[in-house]
């Protein structure tokens, strides 16, 4: 049957799904079915989600959905691994730099903005039994998913999709973070390593191929505005609860899961100069980009074959 | 003025039998009790899962609706990341897909 695909937008991005030798409507219904419960659940600009009314009515326990346990262990965990670098009570900071609406009208705002720096309350400040799937988080803590909450949909709908599709293999692609599930297609899953995930798959520029696991990759350039003179983005430092100062603009990583691939480099940027000792030291493969365009490849990440 | 009431010998010692009892008793909920409440505080350790073992694939195998459970792609737990099992490796070729920041 060889390799089908199937493109649309969700959750504010493109959404890219690819079957090899299986049956595509199913796998594809599958992964709008997953997109859409996380949808319901993850969303931060969504006021019926059920993250947004936790965040509205914090400081009391509550029991939650399933869905958003398996999220919120996700995030606590990466938390924990990153040593708070990757944290999801960077809400409060992501609405004080601006980001505080869907991202495209975000984008068209160009005054000046007033930042009032807040410290950062910490994943600590999330209490969670995920036995019983009760949480807890301190009043005024505002718990944002951002781009875990992206890599683990990916995770998700590989999966899902699979299932759907019986058998063969799957890729799913949400906004640049990648999961593949089941058999890898002859010559594998074949993936442009770029800045933007909007960059057309036949562009100019290094190809990694994945047999297994997933990649993402996290950056400073694009999902970026500029307010007055300043220029910000979405990856909060919980050190100083603005948007990172790194000497990284680019971070791309594989790994066993689309959630470790995309943990690993968001916290790549947040490490800054340290995050090659530390992506070496997990065994990771790597690619940093640094602000001036050089490019550093750690551990197997394979030499480039073709560079623009 | 109030009259003391008198006891036989046989109530009183059904009034002391029933006395201890419902201190034994107390005893033995306080135990239980303080059990009951440590389990819940090592349970809701902060900021960290009941299960902090549980592997993203476990953690997102429990799912509503109708998702579907995690692949077998992902071996990690909470101790580190995990490497792909297979290393990626270069081409030439056209890419399927692209992974950039969005």
């Amino acid at each position: 049957m060889g390799m089908q695909r199937e493109s649309w937008r969700a959750l504010g991005t493109g959404v890219h799904v690819l079957v090899s030798d299986g049956d595509m409507t199913a796998a594809s219904a599958a992964v709008r079915n997953v997109l859409a419960d996380v949808d319901r659940t993850h969303s931060r600009f969504r006021p019926d989600s059920e993250l947004s009314r936790i965040n509205a009515d914090s400081g009391r326990w509550r029991t939650i959905s399933p869905l958003l346990a398996d999220a919120i262990a996700a995030a606590l965990r990466a938390a924990e691994i990153t040593d708070g670098r990757v944290d999801p009570t960077v809400g409060r900071a992501m609405r004080a730099v601006g980001y505080d609406a869907d991202f495209e009208q975000v984008r068209t705002r160009t005054d000046p903005i007033s930042i009032q720096l807040e410290p950062i309350p910490g994943w600590q400040a999330i209490r969670f039994d995920r036995r019983s799937r009760t949480l807890g988080v301190a009043r005024g803590v505002e718990i944002d998913l951002g781009s875990i909450g992206k890599a683990f949909a990916s995770d998700m709908a590989a999966s899902a999709a699979l299932s759907a599709s019986g058998r063969g293999g799957v890729l799913v692609s949400l906004g640049g973070d990648i999961a593949t599930a089941g058999d890898a297609p002859a010559g594998g899953w074949r993936v442009l390593v770029s800045e933007d995930s909007e960059t057309p798959p036949d562009a100019d520029g290094e190809v990694v191929v994945l047999r297994d696991g997933g990649i993402a990759t996290s950056g400073t350039t694009v999902r970026a505005w500029k307010r007055g003179e300043v220029t910000l983005h979405h990856l909060i430092d919980p050190q100083t609860g603005v948007s990172a100062y790194s000497p990284w603009r680019t971070a791309s990583v594989v790994a066993a899961s689309c959630v470790d691939a995309n943990t690993a480099a968001t916290a790549a940027i947040i490490f800054g100069a340290s995050a090659p000792e530390w992506l070496e030291g997990l065994g990771l493969a790597a690619r940093l980009v640094a602000t001036d365009g050089s490019v550093l490849r750690i551990g197997s990440w394979p030499r480039a074959a073709r560079v623009a | 003025m109030k009259s003391a009431i008198r006891l036989t010998a046989a109530e009183r010692d059904r009034a002391m039998r029933r006395l201890r009892d419902l201190t034994v008793g107390t005893a033995v909920a306080s135990i239980v009790a303080m059990a009951g409440l440590g389990t819940v505080a090592a349970a809701s350790n902060s900021g960290s899962t009941a299960d902090s073992g549980t592997t993203t694939a476990a953690a997102a195998g429990s799912t509503s609706g109708s998702t579907a459970t995690l692949g077998s792609t992902s071996t990690s737990s909470s101790s580190g990341l995990a490497a792909a099992t297979t290393a990626p490796t270069t081409t030439s070729g056209n890419a399927h897909v692209s992974s950039g920041s969005s």
